[in-house]
């Protein structure tokens, strides 16, 4: 699986491009590195065909924050409020709580 | 006057629980407000430990479709591992489980539809036939739900020759039935009439909210995973989508009524591939899951994705399981508002929702 890394800004325009070739968001995936959290975005793009694409979040003490695909994408809001309350990275312009009580804090982030 | 009216978490319509907030005027709702997470176990986190162990945790995020689970999760991780390769006679049985398990999953779905509109004695029906395939389960793995054949590497068991005959002697037996319960329900005026135009999705929906399985299929999207990107034997067992186009209820259903026909089909197909292959079940490596990697399998309800990423030792580093309620969720909202109350609970049973799935 290959999986090329964007910046976030670059995001915005790939996923604009995306949605006009008729590609479907398959999933996001966050990881905790250790110093970063990545966020990995799968799409389907023919049969067969995949493009991923990866960005790259230093962490910041909890205050990271990245930009939504939602108002491209409707299909990935579940997808970015779990990515929000699992590893505390804000995404803006989605409430970030989907599944999990207020009291638990983004159990999937690493000290 | 708007009324409030909170449907679940306990509901008798759904087995798990999931919450709707719905506001109404009268008999319509207004707007609705969804809420899950009430079964949510941590698996995630849970899946960062022995990758052996984990093919057995992965059949636990969901009852129903544990065969796809467990067969995604493996997928995953043998594309990790170097040198690994699955041999065919493992990737066949594979193969046959996953649509036996599609079958008892659409019989099961089915009998809760129609349960919900009221026909009780047709989902008892339902419930009789998929015990067959429970039985099917049982004779071949040794459990009726959990079956825990598959490892990383291959399967526990093999299908012979007497076994592979008893599931073609099946195959006769539950097309009569499934033909059965297509004339029931087909020719039903009363279960067309309560289904057809009730919770429209269109395709341009389907599309943008990103639904899959019967859901978008049943939307004229043609997005099957074993079309969409062919794995195990499915790259030589061609599938083509079975697609409706109304996109309501009755079309969803009806997806999943022909659906069992193919599957029935695709069965009849696989088995005789066993006849010659070599007996190995199981291919060891000796190199540890390193890297990313992906899984895509076609579960019965939807496409189910498995993220899985190796730390070259046997713990793995990350597994992110993306399941089909989990894509079909957002889809439930836009179509129960604007509904009746009386037809809440047949829309979400027509999305056929595993909230253990879900929420994982």
């Amino acid at each position: 699986m290959e999986a090329k890394t964007v910046t976030q800004a670059e995001l915005q325009g790939i996923v604009n491009g995306l949605k006009a070739k008729d590609a479907r968001l398959i999933t996001i995936v966050g990881a905790d590195t250790g110093e970063n959290i990545e966020v990995i975005y799968f799409f389907h793009t023919g049969i067969g065909q995949t493009e991923n694409y990866r960005i790259i979040v230093p962490k910041a003490g909890g205050n990271e924050e990245i930009e939504s695909i939602t108002p491209i994408i409707p299909a990935a809001y579940i997808a970015e409020n779990e990515l929000c309350e699992m590893f505390g990275v804000r995404v803006k312009g989605v409430p970030g709580r989907f599944f999990l009580h207020p009291s638990v804090n983004a159990p999937l982030r690493r000290k | 006057m708007r009324t409030t009216i909170q449907f679940g978490p306990q509901h008798p319509v759904w087995i798990e629980p999931l919450r709707l907030k719905l506001t109404t005027d009268g008999e319509l709702i207004k707007d609705v407000d969804l809420e899950a997470g009430y079964v949510h176990r941590g698996l995630e986190k849970k899946f960062e430990w022995d990758y052996n162990k984990a093919a057995y945790l992965s059949e636990r995020v969901c009852a129903i479709c544990t065969q796809h689970h467990s067969t995604c999760f493996c997928l995953g991780v043998e594309g990790t591992m170097a040198g690994l390769e699955l041999p065919r006679r493992a990737a066949i049985i594979r193969t046959i489980m996953l649509e036996l398990e599609r079958l008892h999953s659409h019989f099961l779905a089915i009998g809760l539809t129609l349960e919900a509109i009221g026909f009780e004695n047709m989902f008892m029906l339902c419930f009789r036939h998929r015990e067959q395939v429970l039985d099917v389960f049982e004779r071949t793995t040794g459990n009726r739900v959990l079956h825990g054949i598959n490892i990383v590497g291959g399967v526990t068991r093999n299908i012979g020759p007497e076994m592979a005959k008893e599931i073609l002697d099946f195959c006769d037996d539950i097309e009569k039935r499934a033909h059965e319960i297509e004339r029931i329900i087909v020719s039903s005026y009363t279960i067309k009439q309560r289904m057809q135009g009730v919770g429209v999705m269109t395709e341009k929906m389907a599309k943008e909210l990103g639904v899959v399985g019967p859901v978008a299929r049943g939307s004229n999207v043609p997005y099957d995973v074993r079309h969409a990107a062919p794995h195990l034997l499915y790259r030589e067992v061609k599938v083509t989508p079975i697609v409706e186009k109304d996109g309501d209820c009755w079309a969803r259903s009806l997806v999943r009524v022909r659906e069992l026909f193919q599957s029935i089909d695709l069965i009849r197909q696989l088995v005789p591939l066993l006849d010659g292959t070599p007996d190995e079940l199981f291919a060891k490596s000796k190199a540890m899951p390193e890297g990313e990697n992906i899984a895509r399998v076609e579960a019965p309800r939807g496409e189910l994705f498995y993220y899985v990423r190796g730390k070259k030792s046997k713990e793995l580093d990350r597994v992110k399981v993306r399941t089909s309620t989990y894509g079909n969720g957002l889809g439930i909202a836009p179509l129960i508002k604007g509904s009746h109350i009386a037809d809440v609970g047949l829309i979400t049973i027509t999305f056929d929702p595993c909230i253990g799935c879900f929420d994982r």
